[in-house]
């Protein structure tokens, strides 16, 4: 019988993964961003060199120097000043309404796809009348009922995504409950709650962190999509979105209105998809080596 | 527990009558028909039959896990020392599932959980029916279990695709065994390993039921499986017993036309033969079963009676029953 090597050690679940997830150094990259990401933002009142909102019109569309880092906007504010301050509501929107979305998006996935039946049946034709408005359309409802404001902004973004995420974990488990380990967890007497939060959410779980981490970058873009119709966060908040939204008119005379937060954007969105696959690998007892 | 209605005259495990039904597309199936069996501690009863014969559904009535929706147990009582299984509230039932009763699975390949480590899916069942919520307790009793089946305690922390099939069935073997039930539900546990591993884990069990008193039904497809491990016998016939005995007179002397059937499939080694003998046709469908004998339409012995109404079981020897109405013609033509 082969010696078990090295990590082969009782730990918990935490340290394991990262352990794991510690050897890919893609996925350590993408961690390492987003949390730089993170504590700038935490920071970023003490960090920024201007107020955010402070308007100094001689230094309309300067361009990028000592004093202004990554230039001034069209009405002369710091742009590196607004993308640090606005990765705190950029970020935490994209996170926190995916996160929202994909806890209620499994349970009601969850219980759909362990019980069946007619239980399944009036869920699933629940989801297909939310589905059948188109995703960003119903988010514009949903704010336009609400009313702008960052807080309404995560419900209206996690109300679309819970949809998605409920048919895909309905499939999963429909899927995994079929085999066998389910049914001898049930000859041990497992209860319904424990078979489902230990033996099928576990390994339905590969996809839906592939599709959360996918989701945040969706969701920053769409947060954006919501402030440039006027329903998002409101200016003068700096969301990048709205900034690049704003930026846009401006686009052949000032570029770099347009680099820095669409930068900004594109970072965050690769290093959540490098950290999204690493701990998809992380999780999955079968890539260990 | 209250009111239990105990009966110690009963032997520890009793099926009466038991009656399956599943329903598929309005039709019903009828998977097990009035099985009735006994079995004593610290015996093995195989229940020996084809494919869809019901002998997995017989096994889950009595740990009550058939699937929620389309099967109910239409009629009948099981009865593990005295007290009716199915008239257990679900709480009771727990008290019973995974500890008094447990179930090795047909397939290790599928019966372990793939994301949870081996120790602490053994772990898992020993904590479910312990008082304590001490967890290196219960760690430390999963590392006895894989000491026991004979793997190495270190592999505690190993996933079951790191195992190689027959280790994955030790593992589920052990998983059933943690908690030293009192009757062990065997559903094809070698089928799906090779002969010599198959050895091991028959081995293995046998020893594992010597030492703890265990009784044991086994459910198999393999003569030779049983001649190796079992007490008594039931064949099993479209969800019916058709016939029952001890190894000896089952193996020695089968009556019914159908276990005649079974042995005379079983390739001779040696004689030099080019054909095998398998038994004409194929079960009867379980929505449309015939009136008479399920047997009939196969039988070479069929006669009118035989088509006309379910036959009774008859008894031949001591405790050799035999459902047959021409068990005697039978018999006859066979010396």
């Amino acid at each position: 019988m082969p010696k078990m090597t090295g990590h082969a050690k009782n730990q918990g679940g935490f340290t394991a993964v990262m352990k794991q997830m510690s050897k890919n150094k893609a996925a350590m990259l993408g961690l390492l961003i987003l949390s730089a990401e993170i504590i700038l933002a935490i920071l970023a009142p003490y960090i920024i060199p201007y107020d955010y909102s402070f308007m100094d019109m001689a230094n309309m569309f300067a361009k990028p120097s000592a004093s202004h880092l990554f230039g001034c906007d069209d009405m002369g504010r710091d742009i590196f000043s607004r993308v640090l301050f606005g990765a705190r509501y950029s970020i935490s929107i994209g996170i926190i309404a995916v996160a929202i979305g994909s806890v209620i998006g499994c349970t009601i996935g969850a219980i759909a796809g362990y019980f069946g039946g007619q239980v399944d049946n009036l869920i699933m034709r629940f989801l297909d009348i939310i589905q059948a408005i188109p995703g960003m359309l119903l988010m514009i409802v949903i704010s336009a009922v609400l009313g702008p404001g960052y807080f309404n902004t995560i419900v209206a973004l996690s109300i679309g995504s819970i949809s998605g995420m409920a048919r895909m974990l309905r499939a999963q488990m429909l899927k995994e409950r079929e085999n066998e380990y389910i049914e001898a967890a049930q000859s041990i007497n497992c209860s319904k709650f424990r078979i489902i939060t230990s033996h099928l959410l576990p390994n339905c779980i590969s996809p839906m962190i592939v599709s959360a981490t996918m989701g945040v970058a969706q969701t920053i873009t769409m947060a954006a999509g919501l402030s440039f119709i006027g329903l998002g966060v409101q200016p003068p908040i700096p969301e990048w979105g709205a900034m690049l939204s704003a930026a846009r008119q401006f686009i052949r005379q000032a570029p770099h209105l347009v680099y820095f937060p669409g930068l900004a954007i594109a970072v965050t969105v690769l290093a959540l998809n490098l950290l999204g696959d690493g701990l998809r690998d992380a999780l999955d007892p079968k890539l260990k080596n | 527990m209250h009111q239990k209605e105990i009966n110690t005259d009963m032997p520890f495990l009793s099926i009466k009558d038991l009656k399956v039904e599943y329903k598929s597309d309005g039709q019903i199936v009828h998977a097990v028909n009035d099985v009735s069996l006994q079995l004593e501690r610290g015996k093995t009863l195989g229940l020996v039959g084809e494919t869809g014969a019901g002998k997995t559904t017989i096994a889950k009535s009595i740990l009550r896990i058939l699937p929620d929706v389309g099967s109910h147990i239409a009629n009948g009582e099981i009865y593990l020392e005295g007290e009716n299984l199915l008239k257990l509230s679900e709480t009771d039932m727990r008290k019973i599932r995974g500890n008094k009763v447990s179930m090795i699975f047909q397939d290790p390949m599928t019966a372990l959980n793939p994301v949870l480590r081996v120790g602490d899916q053994i772990a898992e069942v020993v904590s479910l029916h312990s008082d304590s919520n001490n967890r290196a307790e219960h760690e430390k009793r999963a590392k006895e279990m894989l000491e026991i089946v004979g793997i190495p305690a270190e592999r505690y922390y190993a996933y079951p695709h790191q195992f190689s099939g027959g280790m994955k069935q030790r593992v589920v073997i052990a998983i059933a065994l943690a908690c030293n039930p009192d009757l062990l539900l065997a559903d094809e546990p070698t089928t799906a390993l090779d002969v010599t591993i198959q050895a091991q884990v028959l081995d293995l069990i046998a020893e594992l039921r010597n030492k703890y008193n265990t009784a044991m039904l086994l459910i198999t497809h393999d003569m030779g499986v049983v001649a190796q491990v079992c007490d008594t016998v039931a064949v099993i016939y479209a969800g019916r017993i058709i016939e029952y005995g001890t190894k000896q007179q089952i193996f020695k002397h089968p009556s019914h036309p159908y276990t005649i059937g079974l042995f005379g499939a079983i390739p001779d080694m040696n004689e030099d033969e080019e054909w095998l003998h398998p038994i004409d046709g194929l079960p009867p469908d379980p929505t449309n079963l015939p009136q008479g004998c399920s047997f009939a339409p196969r039988c070479k012995f069929a006669t009118d009676a035989c088509w006309k109404e379910p036959i009774s079981m008859n008894k031949t020897q001591d405790g050799h029953d035999c459902r047959c109405c021409r068990i005697e013609a039978v018999m006859k033509g066979e010396d």
